[in-house]
């Protein structure tokens, strides 16, 4: 038996030295020996505050963000002079902003910056007098306009590591947490043992393989099916019925078809290859390991032989009429439909019309979402300070209305670059040109060079993909993959001095933790899965908990640990994962179809966002499917006849009883359901149970074992198991062996186990990960 | 510890369960059914156009060049000292219903992005960190019941003060209220007797208090409260079955379903606040033919709802808010559709709100008039409305000034007499 140990995640000395482990040891600077067992050195704390650090926390936070900015943003009344500031929405704002009043500060008058003689209304300020002459924001600005002709650069760590004192989880419970993510199964006993050996390293070489497995890919394309939302058209011929009838005559082939079953089948075969295209790209490019960006770079899409058809292109083997399962619907080859200038998914029919436009929206929403999606950009969000509409007054306000400026002089060049592409998809590049009355077709500063035009699209691609905030919006989604939450955001609009300063550390650490992840994303041109296992091996995925710290900076790590809850998708893998049989019913994943929407998950239509934290109703489900999975998957592990092979009751019997007929404890019977206990919970939580825990969950079975036993003998309760629990019969439907058969339960450690099991199954460390 | 041992000992350390920058106060409550006030925020999502609806302003003639809108001025009703537009099922409503409507018209979002002024209407702040008025009110009265928030979507950011509940298929509920029974249906086939029911809720209790204790992340914490607070209406859920219609509204003005859930809710004691929504706002192309049904739609399902309410015999309950994410442009564009305009209305209705009122006023061309912050007379030098000042008069309304969580989410606008 096993020594009861409790499970005590191991504390990072500081953030440069905890975190960095993995990506520097990978890249040998390390020496690559470190194991997750020895004491990680203690950096020196400083005390230091660097100039970049006090213009965040006492200059930005304070005076700029909250003061300044209402007139020196793009929109303000000061946007035509020197100072103007960028607001939180913007990707770098802080590293911009920084520079900005850099150049400001040297301007000065009789030796005096004039950073300080405007605000104090000393010389003259269109704002008039904002701060008082030495006050306290005054005295933060003469310090910031010291140290800005000083720089102070603070070596190693500085006074406040907002990282010290924060607990890890184990590098094999990282390794459960992030497979389970991706690949929806357990590790192996060998992926285990190489991460006991290698530590972080390890779990980024198993990740590696795990990342070739098929369910990596589904749970990849399920990850951008939460950006894209394409999946709405995967339905019936949802997707088919999106295409022109006149551009594709052929859309419809399979109606030729006498047989209706058949004629059904090929038509979902047909539409769901349709209606996967983008998805199917964003798999196919990181599966081949390709550069990431040919997601909307790609000069093709990918056709079965199902769509290939409908389009009509050629060099697929076409359904002849047999049998329609013998050509593999997701057999997916790089083609071109004639004509048509492919971008990636965002030519994909699937996508323009899943973002489609109007005649006066003119392709404003799909730039919109492409900057969203794939350049981490908000464009609302530049738009959110007040605007009056009595000063909209102008011909042409999008053009000319600093208002409206703000947000269409970066949407209106992209949505130009839509031009070929028409409401409904189709691609009909307009004979008088675009919109005269908008801003050339662009990106950015660039315009879509002339003799481009008709490929406009192709050539936004590559401009998106040169851009450094494409980077920023993968690395975006796959933090938001792994721990189940959005980017905490730099915006400190409302938050008291004390919150602002607590959310910019916090922004300050996660811009650490993502530049370091998109530099490995740009040095493996491209790689995604690079991403993934930088994020992987990050806090945020690997935090547990904290010493105690005071309030201020426990609200910085606000962030840190991934404790989401799982998705309907998420927990319905996860369940099979764990005890082998998934929650159905009437043959349809019941997490899936019928609790989908009550769980908070998408249906990627109407029903768009998820919701990532429990109610009432989300309570019942989780207990439901606890006591159904514990009726089905308890007795079915007891059919099995090598302990061995159990998953989930390899350590007992159903004969082991915790007393014998006189009360008295049975030591040896009482060892092995312990010992149970203790895989339940490694295998259920991934957590390695103290002894309090184990306590808990024994007398859990214990008491209910009593109950049950001593109702059974009194005739209150039958000595058969519900019947609905049965079972009898092997895979196969064959009866099993007598002794195999889980029907009778006289012992009641079945039903015993059935709680214990409940109990596991309901508990936070399984429905949140 | 037992749930209102908990809840009050959260409430009473003024945190409760805690989110990085918002708080879930999770207060010590009465216990049974809720049968306060129950509020209902309906959303038209994409912008509405008020000058079509309660601020009407029509064009003298048919020669006007660019008319605000294609009715005549001549033709705007009037119900009481409501004014309306004469389309859509305005006359049939407002005549219906204008003894329990204020109007407050010349609301100015400050913003015509469609999330941002969704968030300013429905969390009364024009940045982010503010709850939904739903999770706001809701969490102030009835935080601890299963279905507190119902969303039906619209802005709905709940700040972890509570958590939102959307409604799948209602055929499910019985599954959902009973989940120790094999067979919904039969009280009999429960898997787990009573006295095991118990012991297992009892330990699940127990380990999430001892994982809670040992806990200091901010996120890690606030995922386990909210789960706590998530199990403690499990059997209340149960109450939900007995409301719920059999037959719910398949029509395609999709409130009235949604209204007919949220009073089921409401009447099982388990609801405080429901958003309601309803889209097809966003008319930037041929805006009469498309809005029009829209704002029927939104008529209808608000005449359903206090139909409904009164035939349940709830209506005194009611408190109703109708709003949008913004307005619409003066005047139409060349494709024959409006634009977006942050000048909006919103109304008022039910329990404690003086009927028959308008408050707030806009110029021929939809341009907001200042007041005077103590007649709301017009007033150059006054305050424009903003849409604050509305949460401020609902949070009195609801007895919620000065409460912990009005002092957490203070709202800087001033206090107007917008109830008299």
């Amino acid at each position: 038996m096993r020594e009861a140990q409790a499970h005590k995640p191991r504390r990072a000395a500081t953030r440069l030295v905890a975190w960095s482990l993995s990506t520097a040891a990978l890249a040998g600077a390390w020496g690559c020996t470190a194991t997750q067992t020895e004491p990680t050195p203690e950096p020196e704390v400083t005390g230091c505050v660097s100039t970049e650090a006090f213009f965040r926390d006492e200059v930005w936070a304070p005076i700029l963000s909250t003061n300044c900015i209402q007139c020196h943003n793009p929109q303000g009344a000061a946007k035509d002079t020197d100072f103007v500031l960028q607001s939180a929405a913007q990707t770098g704002f802080l590293e911009a902003n920084m520079r900005t009043i850099r150049e400001v500060a040297r301007f000065e008058v009789d030796g005096t910056s004039v950073l300080l003689l405007k605000p104090t209304g000393q010389i003259e300020h269109g704002g008039g007098q904002r701060i008082e002459p030495n006050g306290p924001e005054y005295q933060a600005l003469v310090s910031l306009v010291a140290q800005l002709k000083e720089p102070i650069a603070c070596a190693g760590t500085e006074g406040e590591d907002i990282l010290a004192g924060v607990e890890y989880i184990e590098d094999v419970q990282v390794l459960r947490k992030v497979g389970l993510n991706l690949v929806s199964r357990l590790p192996t006993p060998s992926e285990e043992a190489r991460v006991m050996q290698d530590g972080l390293p390890g779990v980024e070489a198993v990740l590696d393989q795990m990342m070739t497995e098929p369910a990596f890919y589904e749970r990849l394309k399920e990850v951008y099916n939460d950006l894209l939302l394409t999946e709405r058209y995967y339905q019936d011929t949802r997707a088919i019925d999106l295409l022109d009838g006149n551009d594709y005559p052929n859309r419809r082939w399979y109606n030729a078809e006498p047989d209706g079953t058949i004629r059904d089948k090929l038509a979902v075969m047909t539409n769901r290859a349709i209606a996967r295209e983008p998805l199917e790209l964003v798999a196919h490019v990181v599966r081949e390991g390709r550069p990431f960006s040919e997601i909307l770079t790609a000069n093709y899409t990918l056709m079965s032989p199902f769509s290939a058809r409908l389009y009509g292109v050629s060099g697929f083997a076409y359904f002849d009429g047999d049998d329609p399962d013998m050509y593999d619907p997701y057999e997916l080859h790089e083609a071109q439909i004639p004509g048509v200038p492919h971008a990636g998914l965002l030519t994909t029919h699937v996508f323009l019309n899943r973002f489609p436009t109007t005649a006066t929206n003119v392709n404003r929403h799909r730039s919109r979402m492409v900057y969203k999606m794939f350049l981490a950009t908000d464009v609302l969000k530049l738009a959110e300070r007040p605007v009056d509409p009595t000063q909209i007054q102008d011909h042409n306000p999008t053009l000319y209305n600093p208002a409206c400026t703000v947000c269409h002089a970066v949407i209106d060049p992209m949505a130009g670059a839509f031009m070929n592409w028409d409401e409904r998809g189709r691609y009909r590049p307009p004979e008088m040109g675009w919109n005269a009355d908008m801003r050339p077709p662009g990106f950015g500063d660039a315009t879509v060079p002339a003799g481009e035009n008709t490929h406009a699209l192709s050539w936004l691609a590559e401009q998106i993909a040169d851009d450094d905030r494409f980077a920023t919006a993968v690395v975006h989604t796959v933090f938001t993959a792994l721990t189940g939450q959005e980017p905490v955001s730099g915006a400190t609009d409302g938050l008291s001095p004390a919150d602002a300063k607590a959310r910019l550390q916090a922004f300050e650490l996660q811009e650490e933790v993502f530049g370091a992840a998109k530099k490995r994303f740009v040095d493996s041109n491209q790689d995604f899965k690079a991403v993934v296992k930088a994020m992987a091996v990050s806090p945020y995925v690997r935090a547990a908990n904290v010493d105690p710290v005071p309030a201020e900076r426990e609200a910085a790590l606000g962030w840190l640990g991934t404790g989401h809850l799982l998705t309907p998708e998420q927990l319905d893998r996860k369940i099979v994962a764990v005890t082998g049989y998934p929650w159905i019913r009437n043959n349809r994943n019941i997490l899936l179809n019928e609790f989908r929407i009550f769980y908070g998950g998408i249906d990627s239509d109407t029903v768009t966002t998820r919701i990532d934290e429990p109610n009432g109703v989300m309570s019942n489900i989780a207990a439901r499917m606890a006591t159904e999975m514990s009726c089905l998957a308890v007795p079915k592990d007891f059919n099995i006849e090598d302990p061995a092979q159990r998953r989930l009751f390899p350590h007992v019997e159903r004969s082991f009883q915790p007393e014998d007929d006189n009360g008295f404890e049975v030591a040896g019977a009482v060892a092995a359901i312990k010992d149970n206990i203790r895989h339940l919970h490694q295998r259920v939580l991934g957590e390695d149970p103290s002894n309090d825990e184990l306590d808990a969950t024994y007398q859990l079975f214990l008491e209910t074992w009593r109950e049950g036993k001593a109702a059974v003998a009194a005739g209150d309760l039958s000595v058969d198991v519900d019947y609905r629990c049965r079972s009898e019969n092997d895979a196969a439907g064959e009866p099993l062996p007598e002794a195999l058969r889980v029907r009778r339960d006289e012992a009641f450690t079945v039903r015993a186990w059935m709680a214990v099991m409940a109990y596991l199954l309901n508990d936070y460390g399984f429905l949140f990960e | 510890m037992d749930r209102r041992d908990f809840l009050k000992a959260a409430g009473l350390a003024g945190l409760g369960i805690v989110s990085p920058f918002g708080v879930r106060t999770a207060r010590a409550q009465e216990e049974g059914p809720y049968t306060g006030p129950f509020f209902v925020l309906v959303n038209a999502a994409g912008g509405w156009d008020p000058t079509s609806l309660c601020d009407p302003k029509g064009r003298a003639n048919e020669e006007e060049s660019d008319p605000m809108n294609y009715y005549f001025t001549g033709d705007i009703g009037q119900a009481g000292n409501i004014r309306y537009a004469p389309v859509a099922g305005n006359q049939a409503f407002f005549e219906k219903h204008y003894q329990k409507i204020m109007v407050i018209n010349g609301v100015d979002t400050t913003t015509n992005g469609h999330d941002s002024g969704s968030r300013h209407t429905w969390s009364g702040r024009l940045a982010e960190g503010y709850p939904a008025l739903g999770a706001f009110l809701s969490a102030s009265v009835a935080a601890s019941k299963p279905l507190a928030f119902i969303s039906n979507g619209g802005f709905d950011e709940t700040q972890g003060l509570v958590a939102p509940t959307r409604t799948g298929d209602t055929g499910s509920l019985s599954r959902i209220a009973y989940p120790n029974r094999l067979d919904p249906s039969n009280e009999a086939s429960e898997l787990f007797t009573p006295a095991t029911q118990a012991r297992l809720q009892a330990a699940q209790r127990a380990r999430l208090d001892r994982m809670q204790e040992r806990q200091r992340l901010p996120r890690l914490k606030k995922a386990m409260g909210a789960l706590y607070v998530a199990r403690s209406g499990e059997n209340e859920i149960q109450r939900l079955t007995e409301f719920m219609p059999t037959d719910l509204d398949r029509s395609n003005n999709g409130l009235i379903r949604q209204a007919q859930v949220a009073l089921a809710a409401y009447r099982a004691g388990v609801c405080a606040s429901v958003n309601l929504s309803t889209g097809g706002f966003d008319t930037h192309g041929d805006h009469d033919n498309r809005h029009f049904p829209s704002l029927q739609r939104i008529t209808e399902g608000v005449d359903f709802l206090w139909e409904e309410a009164a035939r349940q015999g709830i209506a005194d309950k009611l408190v109703v808010v109708v709003g949008s994410d913004f307005g619409r442009t003066p005047g139409y564009n060349a494709q024959n559709g409006k634009d977006h305009w942050s000048i909006t209305s919103m109304m008022l209705m039910g329990q404690g709100v003086p009927g028959n009122r308008v408050v707030g006023s806009t110029t021929d061309r939809h341009r907001p008039i200042a007041l005077d912050p103590t007649t709301l007379a017009p007033s150059e030098a006054g305050v424009r409305i903003k849409p604050g000042h509305v949460h401020r008069a609902i949070r009195q309304l609801a007895g919620l000034t000065g409460s912990s969580l009005d002092r957490l989410f203070p709202i800087v606008e001033e206090d107007l007499p917008l109830l008299g």
